[in-house]
């Protein structure tokens, strides 16, 4: 499979990153030399010097034998002529990264011949707005139309599964509780098995139907009331997005900025929300404008330092929860540990939606859970598959990966011992970074 | 500024007023009266003065910001005055300051009157009094506004004319072209007419000349009747519950009327100036009809709602029509009235006053000032209709008001240096300002305004003009820069 990216900036580097993990021909096109010399020299891929718009540049990379053509820089306009001319070269799957909300008409791109528009703000605020919403959850992920949730959360000092393995809880709970798929503790992901000690502050996630994963949190994280008000700091286009989306949904927002110029603009096309000019950080206009009381704090400002700040911030002065708004994957195993309840990253949701749509043996979805590495994929089984009609126990399923959950003609199964796969069924895989590819070749066995 | 361009316009206008002229001849001829040449000869003379004009400055078509305001100013003093013509023609009112007192106060849907004895008047000259009515009817959708729907030669800066003429801060389009958005405009405005006359004439049992009459000075929200009394004068309930729904209908933006004309009858609802219009007006009601009540001048309570709406909006919509004299009520009600006097109707609409569009954008204004004082850092945008008001909009809208309370102050203080006590200075400002019509005190319901000096007279017929062509159009004539080449 042959995968050309264009542009090696933020977005394009992790995508480059991740898919070069499994396939082998991967070139990407970077017009700065500076940059393309620095992803020459971390990435495990063919990094060419070039003008991604130029047809005749193109054509000697090749796009006839092109099998997903991915343009991502930070221009609109260089991401959409550059996927056109792919397409009249030939190109098989055209991806390009559009922010401006101008260029869509409804969800689709105006532009016919581009099969994926991926726009990374708007991504972000739903990832956004579902772990807001769902009050206990630090991330949220949705397969099979919604039927099969995995979600994840911190431990609550109180909570009722502290102190106890999972074989005692799911004794006591029976029917109530749901699969625990992994365990974060201290930065660190494991596998659990049934004699694992739950711990206060650790991120579990669990998985299974909709209704039974949102019953099952109530044991994991005490509920907090329903979200009544948010604060949001910075103005761009995740903040107007993501406080439109709130405000419909009935909630009090309250959008802070230091840029007056973008604060006049989102008070004029954003009827409900009160519009506040300031720092994010400045404690005492947080404070006056009622931090304490706020069930949400976002912070998707430019600077991701003072994201981190003003969530620490709000952290302090008692806010129910907050979500950070941070690019750089260094940051976030600090953020958990300070106490900030979920980080959000554009551009790796961008990433990840493109990485998502790369289809390979079986795979329907996946998605990547944190910044650690970790996926979750699902499979839909077919004929061929050798781990048809046996029960899981027998089947020597791959170390570092677990299987969360699993379709039987759209019924959630908890899968146990003796639960028996059969063609046509999906399931929800949980893998380690180490783990994905075997996963994915099991699966795949017998293609 | 370029004067032969403002001629040719003033030229044209004056033809369209002439033609008009040619109605009541035709009413005259039916009546067989003998005034028929008088409004002939003056239409004769209308056309001459007009043609010539319009010859004059054939070879400048072009027009500017500042002509627009030139052209509309004049154009309303010029056809004023081709107006009055008929009135000291055929006799009925001899004076020249009267007259044209009578005919301002009618093109501007004032409907203050110098006439004691309409009636009289009436009984000889129904020519007379069909005119007034009739240049009631053009004054309300407006003069330019017809001759831009007539005639799009005014083509360039056509926009200029129809903002300048058009009441409220921001005229709404209702088509690409500004001619079109007139036809329409008065498409509507015929239509809605046009049944009024005959649930007038078919329901109300009025004769076919007054249903006309008072159709047209009812959806102009002028005011003149065709008796002495007013509509009061019918003692009919229908007839006045008929009005109360058309001079409601007349205070109404008329952009949502042809709005709801074409099948979208949700667009009344979904305007926060119709919401906050229809709110004031069932709220001052209440309140009037209270006090009436208590007061225990009327008998019973259909009499007594009847008495307080008609008044309430024939004042709030600046019509000015009286079903009784409500200069012998409690005097809160007469501060109730006062207040929406200043009010007026809505933007777009043919009634008078600051608007309430205005208004509510003040409202506005002064709650985001409030709201400044809790969150100091707020950057706060007003909205209108789902949408945010710029602030160009907005200190526009305020220097309105400031400049409408000066005009409206100074006003008062030139009627009190002229030995008017003050409730009748107040009163008749108002009145005239707001294009009401009655006012207060010596210029109450069941008084007119010819016992007042000369000067007085002319005093007011400016601030009709300045009250009807939204201060501004006027005012700006008033600066010497407006005048200069450059």
């Amino acid at each position: 499979m042959k995968i050309v990216i264009v542009g090696a900036g933020a977005v394009g580097d992790d995508l480059a990153r991740r898919v070069s993990l499994r396939e082998s021909n991967v070139v990407v096109i970077e017009l700065d030399h500076d940059r393309a010399v620095k992803a020459q020299e971390h990435l495990d891929c063919r990094v060419v010097e070039g003008n991604g718009v130029n047809p005749g540049f193109l054509e000697d990379v090749g796009m006839d034998n092109t099998d997903l053509f991915a343009a991502v820089t930070d221009s609109d306009e260089t991401n959409i002529i550059s996927s056109l001319t792919a397409h009249r070269l030939g190109a098989r799957v055209k991806v390009a990264r559009v922010r401006s909300p101008e260029y869509y008409r409804g969800d689709q791109l105006v532009f016919d011949g581009i099969d994926l528009a991926i726009n990374p703000d708007i991504e972000a605020v739903r990832a956004m707005r579902k772990i807001l919403w769902e009050s206990a959850a630090t991330d949220v992920h949705d397969f099979a139309g919604g039927r099969v949730r995995v979600v994840g959360a911190k431990v609550d000092d109180s909570a009722f599964v502290v102190g106890k393995t999972l074989q005692q809880v799911e004794k006591a709970l029976g029917s109530r509780w749901a699969l625990v798929i992994t365990v974060v503790r201290n930065g660190e992901t494991l596998i659990p098995r049934g004699d694992t000690v739950i711990q206060q502050g650790d991120q579990v996630y669990i998985a299974g139907a909709r209704g039974a994963v949102d019953r099952a949190l109530s044991y994991v994280h005490a509920p907090t009331d329903r979200l009544k008000n948010v604060m949001i700091v910075g103005a761009g286009t995740t903040g107007l997005e993501l406080a439109r989306d709130l405000t419909a949904l009935g909630v009090n927002v309250k959008l802070i900025d230091d840029d007056e110029q973008r604060c006049r603009r989102a008070s004029e096309t954003l009827h409900h929300v009160l519009v506040l000019h300031g720092d994010g950080t400045d404690v005492d206009l947080l404070v006056s404008e009622g931090v304490a009381s706020m069930d949400g704090f976002v912070a998707v400002d430019r600077n991701e330092e003072a994201n981190m700040m003003a969530c620490l911030l709000a952290h302090h002065h008692g806010v129910g929860k907050t979500v950070c708004q941070v690019d750089r994957p260094d940051y976030v195993p600090l953020l958990s540990q300070l106490g900030v309840d979920a980080a959000v990253s554009p551009r790796l949701s961008t990433a990840d939606a493109i990485a998502r749509f790369v289809k390979r043996g079986g795979v329907v979805s996946t998605h990547s859970l944190g910044f650690s590495g970790s996926e979750i994929l699902q499979f839909r089984l077919d004929k061929r598959n050798k781990c048809l009609n046996k029960p899981l126990a027998k089947i020597n399923f791959p170390r570092d990966a677990v299987i969360g959950a699993v379709l039987k003609r759209g019924q959630v199964v908890t899968p146990r011992g003796d639960t028996i796969l059969q063609v046509g069924d999906e399931v929800v895989v949980f893998a380690l970074p180490a783990g994905a590819a075997a996963v994915e070749s099991f699966f795949s066995q017998g293609r | 500024m370029n004067l032969r361009g403002i001629g040719r316009v003033l030229g044209f206008l004056l033809l369209v007023t002439a033609g008009a002229l040619l109605l009541p001849a035709a009413v005259d001829l039916y009546y067989g009266e003998g005034d028929w040449n008088v409004f002939v000869l003056a239409a004769l003379g209308g056309a001459v003065a007009g043609a010539g004009l319009m010859w004059l400055g054939r070879r400048n078509p072009e027009l500017r910001h500042r002509e627009g305001f030139a052209i509309v100013s004049l154009g309303w003093i010029a056809v004023g005055v081709l107006g009055a013509v008929p009135f000291v023609g055929t006799g009925s009112i001899p004076n020249f300051t009267d007259a044209i007192f009578e005919s301002i106060s009618g093109f501007t849907t004032t409907g203050s009157t110098i006439m004691t004895d309409i009636e009289g008047v009436g009984a000889s000259h129904h020519a007379v009094l069909f005119w007034r009515s009739l240049i009631q009817w053009l004054g309300g959708m407006g003069i330019v506004v017809l001759a831009l729907a007539i005639l799009p030669l005014l083509g360039v800066g056509g926009m200029q004319l129809f903002r300048a003429e058009s009441p409220g801060p921001s005229p709404d389009r209702l088509s690409s072209r500004i001619s079109a958005t007139a036809r329409l405009l008065w498409g509507v405005y015929v239509l809605i007419t046009g049944l009024e006359v005959l649930l007038l004439w078919l329901v109300g049992g009025m004769s076919v000349f007054n249903a006309v009459c008072h159709a047209f000075t009812t959806m102009a929200t002028g005011g003149f009747s065709t008796l002495d009394s007013s509509v009061g004068g019918f003692a009919s309930p229908a007839v006045e519950w008929i009005i109360v729904v058309f001079m409601f209908l007349a205070g109404v933006n008329f952009s949502l009327h042809y709005v709801a004309l074409t099948g979208r009858f949700r667009i009344y609802w979904k305007d926060d100036e119709f919401r906050f219009y229809t709110f004031v007006t069932l709220g001052a009601s209440l309140l009037v009809f209270g006090v009436l009540l208590r007061s225990g001048l009327i008998q019973g309570y259909e009499a007594n709602i009847r008495a307080a709406v008609f008044q309430v909006v024939s004042i709030g919509t600046t019509t000015g029509y009286g079903s009784a004299d409500y200069a012998l009520w409690p005097p809160f009600t007469h501060t109730v009235l006062l207040l929406l006097m200043a009010i007026g109707g809505c933007a777009g609409s043919t009634g008078g006053g600051i608007k309430m569009m205005r208004i509510l954008l003040l409202m506005k204004h002064a709650l985001a000032e409030m709201k400044k004082l809790v969150h100091p850092r707020a950057v706060i945008t007003l909205w209108f209709n789902e949408r945010a008001v710029t602030p160009a909009l907005s200190t526009n809208v305020l220097g309105f008001f400031l400049l409408f309370m000066t005009v409206f102050v100074a006003g008062t203080l030139l009627l009190t240096l002229a030995g008017r006590d003050i409730v009748t200075a107040v009163g008749a400002t108002a009145a005239t300002l707001g294009n009401i019509g009655p006012g207060l005190g010596d210029v109450g319901p069941t008084c007119n305004f010819a016992f007042m000096s000369g000067a007085e007279k002319w005093l007011l017929v400016l601030m009709m003009l300045i009250g009807r062509l939204e201060l501004y159009t006027v005012l700006v004539l008033l600066m010497p820069s407006t005048w200069r080449r450059v």
